[in-house]
């Protein structure tokens, strides 16, 4: 196994890489007014064009050399099963493998008696045959600083020096327009600890993010390519990623000559688009709007009050607003209603359910890994729901959840094994209110199957909390960032302090109140065993029994020695005794009894670089459908946000306001930048990544079935939707897609899939699909669930249907009411009598009687009212509307209403053409997609 | 079926010269069904292709590439027979292939350094190296595009669903995916794929008439804009399929012969070549067929004995047979490939052994269509772990395949941005390899 990962996109990148340095502190550079540098060391390529006595750095020259020469790239000798018998680590940065495998005896790679016949001399130079052709030639720059660090003794780097900054000049680039190819030269300056400056540039490698926008040469040279727009480019030295902003603005040449009469070119107009600072309504869009200024970009206009209520309404609650709710918000005249419904929906229980979905995919609550846990998977799946449902409910602080999880543990300070299977078992059988997910605890996490070995856990736990794919660095340096092969197994540490404690064997203390829980139930593990065991729990449980449970133990770090053998890193000895945080210190973990414990604090120290900014991007991605950082699960280097400021300010409120969740999302909802319209105008039409206009996005799995269901619902239940979350998809708790079906209801397992809701199983965003296919089209206009849907006799079809067949009170009920009035004058006359004769026996009969008769009246007159102050609607074009509201959240024009009228006249039945209109508009694009 | 009887039944006729198109190779029915369609070109090329998916590396030393002679930890314990084609020689578990390898090509010494599942599947399942910038479409994609299907069928089929998407040509080219795999002789419909719910054909053309009416919102920009466009796109199709009798048909293998059913086993993915055979003949484009679970780190002789090669046995051969058998063989291209080869070391992490990764060492077959049938190109060294002399690269392969249907692989598409992108990069149509 080379690669073990599905992170394809950054895979993808890799395999391309041919050289790879890395890392190092990320700096963006700094500004030029800090040049030029004292005793700054010229590059080596003046310094070795000649003859010279300076011994180069194995660290510093020699290695990133041989990854700018694209030595130890994925097709040349950084293959995994090298080349010709020589292999390099990949993309570098492990010194010792390397320089043993350049001077291991008898390889000849390093001749020290007779340097130049060093292979590494004779072959990139091709005079002995060397399959990656020639890489320079003899006498050159490259071969003089080999041969010079040869002939001083092959000596290798003691201890790796740090690179404290590296800096590229410019810091930022702005390219003209293509028919003026200015080429930009780079220079980079490495500023080593200890004060070194020197020039590195030409031992680095440069590659530019979007070469449709900017293409560079291996020697650092920027010319602008084929279209207008932003991206980076990414220069990688040492362990280093620096990344720098390119910029070609979207610019036109004012109309006559292109040179004036100098000769000189006419200088470049930006689009007179630039956004103005006064319409920026919040901090999010004066960022926005410094970004787009610079592109010559400018934002589209707001939204109109309908087209905004519906992208709310499913981005925060995954649910349509009623015609009703639609009608109240456009007559509403407050000018703060916007913000006001925005309140009303992060209050509503389809929040709760929704967000809650969307940290149940985060942190990978996947039925499947909760085998064996004492009680049914399904069981363990809906524990974890309601825990983090508990905590949407309440908004609880962010860092505060994710404290529940990460250093969650099964037991209570001091609780025995059998105090903890009896609270567990009474937990579990509590139904409506489950105790459990009041709990601070949620150890599910770290629980799952296959999440058990400390490798998986620290990926699953830096995609699920960092939002970085740290797996690249499993195997070797992590092309795309500082990550090193041995920075990932000094993180790993952290998680191997955790272990699951089945229902059997631990401790002798535990074991022996195992066996009493089994000598209670009455069960032999010897004869009762599998699937017999499983339903005997089950039915005690049920009875009111203890059980026991699966449990998360804590522990001293374990030491895997076998393991350890292998890389053969670390003392020999049982446990870890240090572990590194990513980028960060080195914890001492004899000093913590749960050493996920460090962890946390790290997260949550002000200066952690991906806590905060991996949530707050996710949550971005969500409303926007493309994050600051895209992916938004792929924090890194080489991958930097399309606008840092916005991202950091973002970050920094979130943690200002105690990781308030309901803050960000006020925050994002309330901009102008989230209510801006998706109708392109003259500047805007091909951006994708700096939020000039609103995207339309293919409604999430879970909001298709669940909204398209709604738009078919009586009046009633359509307007109580947000409220009602039972039997929703958006409340499934987990990977079970068929957890809670009842009968009569429509199931949306099917439809889940077909639409790809997340499969929470890689430890990726992409688990969950926003791909349209053809099957999803196939499956809205002619699967047997829509169908069902429409044709659903407690439906709002059936229900109007049945009020236009009802005009007031028939013929017969006419005549009823006037018998019914008789009827109940002359009781009332019978009362009287028999009242004065004093027969109490038969007052009361008559009483009765007359009751029933008065009920029967009044349910007839009620009706001959109701249909007199008809509230709802019934004629063809009032109910066209109604289709339209309940269906796309806004009117119809006076066009459509003609087209639904003919339709709808045109079918022989009613009730069919009005289905016929609702499956029409649910077809529709401006259904399926939020816009 | 006796070892060495060929696949179709026509002992002793030379394959390769049945049938180019008008000849005996197409029936009738067949090409009047195809003609209606609109989907016979002159150029007499293949017309449709299967691409068969092995997904997690099939080791090219156990299958049509073993080395008898090899040294015991190599060579496994799996002995060579002849096939019907003097000279070649497969594996013992594969009878059936054995009697037709006059129908394919055997590519041995295929090459490439791409050594994890994701990246080889990008890379061999859509014939570009992976790419940073650019996310190639899968060969199915590219199909679709280049010939015009039928329009009341999908031009895209993947049984059950595939590895790989359209890439920057968009989700308009992505594959129908039936979800589902049929079973041996019962009625199969892909759920959606034919009327419900008691309409009739007036009321849903009356109903998507509407539709077409008011699904007007988004005009302005949804030529720039991939879901749009997509959506639109799958709007038509979805409809014509939905309305028609030829694609419920195609779909459903109980209406298949029995004597042609006979041809191929009664597993998954037999039933799914099946499948794939009568989605061809009713004019179905590109249809891909999965059979995973090669990735056999662990106890890989006994996991391939008993389990995979005999599927892959009954049901390749079923598909040669059964394409042959309808006359679709000489106009349909089929392609077998997993992602790479596994290491002609045999580790020893479980009790029989195992086989890793091995990117550098593989083999790939190809038959139907133009292909010349019956011959090997290309050759690995004597222990497996390499081409003994010039490499085949995939790309190589990739662009034959292309060529196969009449598709020039170099031709070039511009993405959104109108970045211009060639088919496939780096390959060239192989030598030999047609007639």
């Amino acid at each position: 196994m080379m690669v073990q990962t599905r992170n394809t996109r950054v895979l993808q990148r890799l395999i391309n890489m041919l050289v790879m340095v890395a890392i190092g502190l990320l700096m963006t550079g700094f500004s030029a007014a800090e040049s030029p540098h004292e005793g700054l060391q010229p590059s080596v390529e003046k310094r070795f064009a000649k003859q010279t006595d300076e011994v180069p750095d194995f660290q510093r020259h020699v290695t990133p050399l041989l990854s700018r020469l694209g030595c130890n790239g994925r097709a040349c000798h950084g293959s995994f099963q090298g080349q010709g018998g020589f292999r390099l680590s990949l993309f570098g940065y492990d010194f010792a493998k390397d320089h043993a495998a350049l001077t291991e005896a008898d390889s000849g790679r390093v001749d020290l008696d007779q340097p130049l016949e060093s292979l590494i001399l004779r072959k990139p130079t091709d005079e002995d045959i060397h399959e990656g052709g020639q890489r320079y030639e003899t006498g050159s720059w490259q071969y003089n600083v080999l041969k010079s660090w040869v002939a001083a003794g092959a000596i290798a780097a003691e201890k790796p020096l740090r690179l404290e900054k590296l800096e590229v000049l410019p810091a930022e680039i702005i390219l003209t327009e293509e028919d003026n190819p200015e080429q930009v030269e780079l220079q980079v300056i490495a500023h080593w600890q200890g004060g070194v400056s020197e020039d590195v540039t030409p031992l680095c490698r440069f590659q530019v993010n979007n070469t449709a926008i900017a293409k560079v040469t291996a020697e650092g040279m920027v010319k602008p390519a084929e279209v207008p727009g932003d991206t980076h480019l990414v220069v990688f030295y040492d362990n280093a990623v620096a990344p720098i902003p390119v910029m070609r603005a979207l610019a036109s040449r004012p109309a006559g000559p292109k040179y004036d009469w100098q000769g000189n070119l006419v200088e470049l107009k930006f689009a007179k688009s630039a956004n103005s600072v006064k319409d920026a309504s919040t901090q999010i869009d004066s960022l926005v709007f410094q970004k787009l200024n610079k592109l010559g970009i400018r934002q589209s206009a707001v939204a109109d009050d309908v087209t905004f209520l519906r992208r709310v309404s499913l981005d925060i609650s995954g649910t349509l607003p009623s015609p009703q709710e639609i009608r109240q918000f456009v007559a509403d005249s407050d000018v703060q209603k916007r913000s006001h419904k925005i309140d009303q929906l992060l209050n509503s229980k389809a929040y709760n359910a929704w967000w809650t979905t969307f940290f149940c995919d985060l942190t990978g609550n996947n039925t499947q890994q909760l085998r064996n846990m004492g009680i049914s998977q399904d069981k363990a799946s809906l524990q974890w729901y309601q825990w983090i449902h508990d905590k949407i409910e309440k908004n609880v602080p962010y860092d505060e959840m994710v404290e529940g999880i990460v250093v969650a543990t099964s037991r209570r300070p001091n609780e025995d094994y059998l105090a903890y299977c009896k609270r567990m078992s009474k937990t579990s059988r509590d139904q409506e209110n489950d105790s459990f997910a009041k709990t601070k605890s949620m150890p599910y996490f770290w629980m799952r199957r296959e999440f058990q070995e400390q490798d998986t856990r620290a990926i699953s736990f830096a995609h699920a909390f960092l939002g970085i794919r740290i797996q690249c660095a499993q195997c070797h340096k992590h092309p795309f960032d500082q990550w090193s092969q041995d920075d990932f197994q000094q993180f790993s540490k952290f998680f191997t302090g955790v272990s699951i404690g089945r229902t059997q064997g631990g401790s002798k203390e535990r074991a022996a109140q195992i066996k009493k829980i089994y000598q209670d139930l009455g069960i032999d593990t010897e004869k009762t065993r599998g699937g017999m065991l499983q339903r005997a729990l089950v039915a005690a449980l049920r009875d009111g029994k203890t059980i026991p449970f699966t449990e998360l133990l804590v522990h001293a770090p374990k030491m895997d020695l076998k393991r350890e053998d292998r890389v053969n890193r670390g003392k020999r000895g049982k446990f870890h005794e240090t572990a590194t945080l990513l980028g960060s210190e080195t914890i001492d973990l004899t000093q913590y009894n749960d050493v996920r414990e460090p962890l946390m604090e790290w997260m949550r120290q002000s200066d952690n670089p991906y806590f905060a900014q991996s949530i707050v991007n996710r949550v971005w991605a969500h409303y926007f459908g493309v994050g600051i950082v895209e992916p938004a699960d792929d924090l890194n280097r080489a991958n930097p946000p399309s606008n840092a400021p916005l991202l950091d300010y973002l970050a920094e409120g979130f943690v200002k306001n105690g990781y308030d969740l309901k803050w960000l999302h006020r925050e994002i909802t309330n901009s102008r930048t989230y209510q801006v319209d998706w109708v392109a105008n003259e500047t805007n039409a091909n951006d994708r990544r700096n939020f000039s206009r609103a995207q339309p996005r293919r409604l999430p799995a879970e909001v298709v079935f669940d909204v398209a269901r709604q738009a078919v619902l009586n009046r009633e239940e359509n307007r109580l939707y947000r409220n009602k979350i039972d039997g929703r998809s958006i409340s499934i708790p987990g990977t079970n897609l068929n957890y809670g079906n009842r009968k009569g209801v429509p199931t949306s397992a099917f439809a889940l899939q077909v639409f790809g809701r997340s499969e929470r199983a890689n430890s990726c965003d992409c688990d969950r699909s926003d791909e349209t296919s053809l099957i999803q089209t196939v499956y809205l206009q002619n699967d047997r669930d829509i169908h069902s849907m429409l044709a659903d006799r407690s439906g709002w079809v059936a229900e109007i249907a049945k009020l236009r067949n009802q005009s007031g009170l028939a013929e017969s009920e006419q005549k009823q009411v006037v018998q019914l009035q008789k009827q109940l004058d002359r009781l009332n006359r019978m009362v009287k009598t028999k009242e004065q004769q004093g027969d109490s026996k038969q007052v009361e009969q008559l009483k009765q009687q007359r009751r029933k008769e008065a009920a029967k009246l009044q349910k007839l007159k009620k009706r001959e009212q109701e249909y007199e102050q008809q509230t709802i609607p019934l004629e063809n074009r009032k109910l066209i509307t109604e289709a339209y509201l309940r269906t796309l959240g806004r009117y119809p024009t006076d066009l459509e209403k003609v087209e639904c009228e003919k339709f709808l006249v045109g079918e022989q039945d009613f009730a069919t053409g009005l289905r016929g209109i609702l499956w029409a508009l649910i077809n529709t694009k401006e259904f399926v997609v939020n816009h | 079926m006796g070892r060495h009887q060929q696949c179709d039944g026509m002992a002793r006729r030379d394959a390769i010269k049945i049938g180019m198109l008008g000849s005996a190779g197409i029936t009738m029915s067949g090409f009047m069904r195809m003609a209606d369609a609109g989907e016979i070109r002159q150029d007499a090329k293949a017309q449709s292709a299967i691409f068969v998916e092995l997904p997690g590396g099939p080791s090219h030393l156990d299958t049509f590439d073993l080395k008898p002679e090899g040294p015991t930890e190599i060579r496994g314990s799996f002995k060579p027979i002849n096939t019907n084609v003097p000279g070649i020689q497969i594996s013992e578990h594969l009878p059936k292939l054995a009697g037709c390898a006059d129908k394919y090509v055997i590519f041995r010494g295929v090459s490439h350094s791409l050594g994890a599942h994701p990246l080889g599947q990008r890379f061999l399942f859509t014939g570009n190296r992976p790419n940073p910038s650019v996310e190639y479409p899968c060969f199915g994609s590219v199909v679709s595009k280049e010939l015009a299907g039928a329009a009341d069928l999908p031009s895209f089929v993947a049984i059950p669903k595939s590895n790989q998407g359209p890439g920057h040509l968009g989700v308009k080219y992505a594959p129908l995916a039936t979800n589902a795999i049929p079973r041996a002789g019962r009625p199969f419909n892909v759920r959606g794929v034919s009327l419900a719910g008691g309409m009739t054909l007036h009321q849903v053309e009356k109903r998507q008439n509407l539709l077409r009416n008011l699904d007007t919102k988004f005009n302005a920009i949804k030529k720039q804009d991939d879901l749009l466009s997509g959506l639109d796109r799958f709007s038509q199709k979805a409809f014509d399929m939905i309305t028609s009798k030829r694609t419920r048909e195609a779909f459903d293998i109980s209406h298949e012969s029995e004597k042609l059913r006979a041809l191929y086993g009664e597993d998954d993915f037999s039933q799914s070549c099946l499948l794939a055979t009568r989605l061809v003949e009713s004019g179905v484009r590109f249809v891909t067929v999965t059979l995973g679970g090669w990735d056999t780190h662990q106890d890989n002789f006994s996991k391939l004995k008993t389990n995979l090669l005999p599927k892959l046995d009954a049901g390749l051969a079923g598909l040669f047979r059964g394409l042959a058998e309808k006359g679709l063989l000489d106009t349909t291209t089929v392609f077998v490939t997993g992602e790479f080869g596994r290491t002609p070391k045999i580790n020893t992490r479980s009790a029989e052994g195992g086989r890793d990764h091995y990117p550098r060492c593989m083999c790939m077959l190809m038959g139907g269509g133009p292909v010349l049938g019956g011959q090997v190109i290309g050759e690995s060294d004597e222990s497996a772990a390499g081409p003994k002399n010039d490499a085949v690269i995939p790309e190589d392969v990739a662009a034959s395949f292309y060529h196969s249907l009449g598709i020039d692989p170099h031709k070039e598409y511009q993405t959104s941005i109108g970045r211009p992108i060639s088919i496939v990069r780096d390959g060239s149509v192989l030598n030999g390899l047609f007639a």
